[in-house]
């Protein structure tokens, strides 16, 4: 049974000659490792943002659990590590989650041990008294993982979250997330990176000028394209090589 | 509630933070109020009470000199000088002196002065008496001459001129009243040797009622001045405390436009709000949470400005804040006026896309609103059309608030309008904040 779900999700925006989103049906069971793949412009965080309630739809769906987004214990369900970071620079790692975490209704000794969980978990524990502002790249991505899952969602969606940062990180993050999955939660994760996609997701769809090319695993993917040997060639035959500006 | 507090503490650790947001919000009314407090207090002790030094030439000797220097000095804002370094004043050296500034003006009289104004009062005499009506037209000659410093402002030139002037009509009135109790002694004698010849002889022994003309014959006319406020605790020259320390608060209280716009813009485009907004129902602990900071903020700046006017500013010369009789009025009016500069900040940090935008903005509006609304200049100074903009402006709503309670004696009852309108602006301000900040996202 799915656990999240979009039925005929589309989205145009105010003054927009063409739709961001022109009508997606996503089905994602629970434990499950997503991902959305597309070039730039593809509407990976427009789907994104509607999945998670930011953005109000033009048509369609979102039930999370077989409740309707707008059930507020539907939205509490659910994650976000968004594109940008989104922490506040001038407050630690550990005022960051603190804060977020209260926001998310937790509070006294349950919140200081998912704080402390966390830090743990993206390996941030020696810096956690330190601003965000002052960390390296790497480290704030991090940093906006553990904010993501301080009130232990249900789901969690993450919007490109490895972006500029150096291979240990990204390491460090790809290992945290695996561990997140075998935990039983469930993931979408939106990426332009073939060798993200193929080693997290179990199943991925492909995404481009707002619609649905193609979804499955990755290896039947590749396997029904004839000529493709590898996700990145499957993506390029879909997407074509022409640059998005 | 928890949201609403966690929101606010989180607010007030990155404002703690934030050193040169708080030398704005802290520091630079605090530097402003006593600054401009002491400097206008130096001009207003001039303007309420001046001492203006005088220096008084006279080449006459008689009695119009004695009674310019005691009129004069009677009207108690003039210094009067009779030596200059020591020696006579002499004409060639007090004139350049006077230019310099070292004295604010001169007066001058011309040798045989008071016999001038003696004869000419006699001959008007002579023809009134004559039943002929005397013809207006300037006196020849100069008598007293009038020197001002160039500097000196136009009202109190306009000072030295009038008193000198009513000094002067004073002595002419007494020549003239003395040159009449003359002629009438004389003629009543004549009139009665040429009338009634039979006592012709008699009339150098009739004893006629003496005409007597004190120095000062005092008014006919009783003046009184009294305060237009109703307590009577209103001091006769307001301090520039009383005006500056609630200007320069309301004016601080709406720069938090700049930090308070600031946080929400950095919130918007870093993506924190959009983390926020996932959760449900966090929206309006959020928004509310910053205005509770901040309006804590306001109350802190309210204590401290008005802590500088009671305590700091008396050790620099400055007369201490006098709080009134409505305290309680004093802080119902900053709260109000803290709410409304909270929603302020709050609607510009919802429609402002950078946060540069919001303080150039922001900071513009706060110093329009405050020149226009009184801050700066009193409101009756300004041409009407501006008059009419002050009504609306929530500074000058707030100041005039304050000005009713400092300085006017009013109680909390009679502010109650301007609080109801800072109140009303609140809630529109709240209202374009919640309906854009999450619209902008």
């Amino acid at each position: 049974m799915s656990l999240l779900r979009a039925e005929s999700l589309a989205k145009t925006y105010r003054g927009a000659a063409v739709p961001a989103v022109a009508g997606i049906d996503l089905s994602i069971a629970r434990g499950e490792f997503f991902g959305l793949l597309g070039p730039n412009g593809a509407g990976k965080t427009t789907t994104l943002s509607m999945l998670c309630g930011l953005v109000k739809p033009s048509s369609g769906h979102v039930r999370v659990d077989g409740r309707d987004l707008s059930d507020p214990g539907a939205r509490r369900m659910l994650g976000l590590v968004p594109q940008d970071l989104a922490l506040y620079g001038t407050l630690t790692v550990r005022e960051n989650l603190h804060y977020f975490g209260r926001m998310h209704d937790l509070g006294g000794r349950r919140l200081a041990s998912r704080v402390q969980a966390c830090l743990e978990m993206v390996a941030l524990t020696e810096a956690a008294d330190r601003r965000v502002d002052e960390l390296s790249g790497g480290m704030k991505r991090r940093a906006n993982l553990a904010a993501g899952v301080v009130h232990e969602p249900a789901i969690l969606l993450l919007d490109e979250p490895t972006v500029g940062v150096d291979a240990q990180s990204r390491n460090a993050i790809f290992d945290t997330l695996t561990l997140l999955a075998d935990r039983g939660l469930t993931i979408v994760y939106t990426t332009h990176y073939m060798e993200e996609a193929e080693r997290l997701c179990r199943r991925i769809a492909v995404m481009d000028r707002g619609r649905l090319l193609a979804e499955g695993t990755p290896a039947a993917l590749v396997a029904g394209h004839p000529g493709c040997e590898t996700l990145e060639d499957l993506f390029l035959a879909l997407t074509g090589r022409a640059l998005r500006d | 509630m928890r949201r609403l507090l966690a929101t606010a503490g989180k607010e007030a650790r990155i404002l703690g933070r934030d050193r040169a947001g708080l030398a704005v919000l802290f520091l630079m009314p605090a530097v402003l109020v006593t600054v401009v407090a002491v400097v206008q207090e130096a001009a207003l002790r001039l303007m309420g009470a001046p001492n203006l030094k005088i220096v008084l030439i006279d080449q006459d000797g008689g009695e119009v000199g004695q009674a310019l220097r005691r009129g004069l000095t009677d009207a108690g804002v003039f210094d009067v000088l009779d030596q200059v370094d020591g020696q006579p004043p002499q004409i060639d050296n007090v004139r350049p002196a006077v230019a310099k500034g070292r004295f604010q003006g001169a007066l001058v009289l011309a040798p045989g002065t008071t016999e001038r104004a003696m004869e000419r009062a006699g001959r008007l005499v002579d023809d009134l008496v004559a039943g002929r009506l005397p013809t207006p037209g300037p006196v020849p000659g100069t008598d007293v001459t009038v020197v001002a410093d160039p500097a000196l402002p136009e009202a109190y030139r306009k000072l030295l001129r009038n008193t000198t002037g009513a000094v002067l009509q004073g002595i002419e009135t007494r020549f003239i009243v003395r040159g009449f109790a003359k002629t009438m002694e004389a003629r009543m004698l004549d009139r009665i040797r040429a009338e009634v010849p039979a006592v012709a002889a008699l009339a150098g022994s009739i004893k006629l009622p003496d005409f007597a003309m004190p120095d000062r014959p005092g008014s006919l006319l009783a003046v009184d001045e009294v305060a237009a406020a109703k307590e009577a605790w209103i001091s006769e020259v307001p301090s520039s405390a009383q005006h500056n320390v609630p200007a320069w608060t309301i004016f601080a209280m709406f720069l938090i436009v700049i930090p308070l716009a600031g946080t929400m813009i950095h919130e918007r485009r870093e993506g924190t709000l959009r983390r926020l907004l996932v959760i449900p129902g966090a929206f309006v602990p959020v928004v509310l949470g910053k205005a509770l900071l901040y309006l804590g903020v306001c109350l802190a700046q309210f204590a401290l400005m008005f802590a500088i006017g009671l305590w700091l500013l008396p050790l620099l010369g400055v007369p201490a804040l006098d709080l009134g009789a409505a305290p309680g009025g004093l802080l119902l009016l900053g709260l109000a006026t803290g709410t409304a500069a909270v929603a302020f900040g709050m609607a510009v940090g919802a429609v402002a896309r950078t946060p540069e935008q919001a303080s150039m903005f922001g900071a513009t509006l706060v110093v329009i609103a405050a020149a226009v609304g009184g801050v700066m200049l009193p409101t009756f100074l300004m041409p009407k059309a501006m008059q009419q903009i002050a009504i609306v402006s929530p500074l000058g709503r707030a100041q005039q608030g304050f000005l009713d309670l400092l300085m006017r004696g009013a109680g909390t009852g009679d502010i109650l309008p301007h609080v109801a309108w800072l109140a009303a602006f609140a809630a529109v301000g709240t209202a374009v904040a919640l309906t854009f900040y999450r619209q902008r996202d």
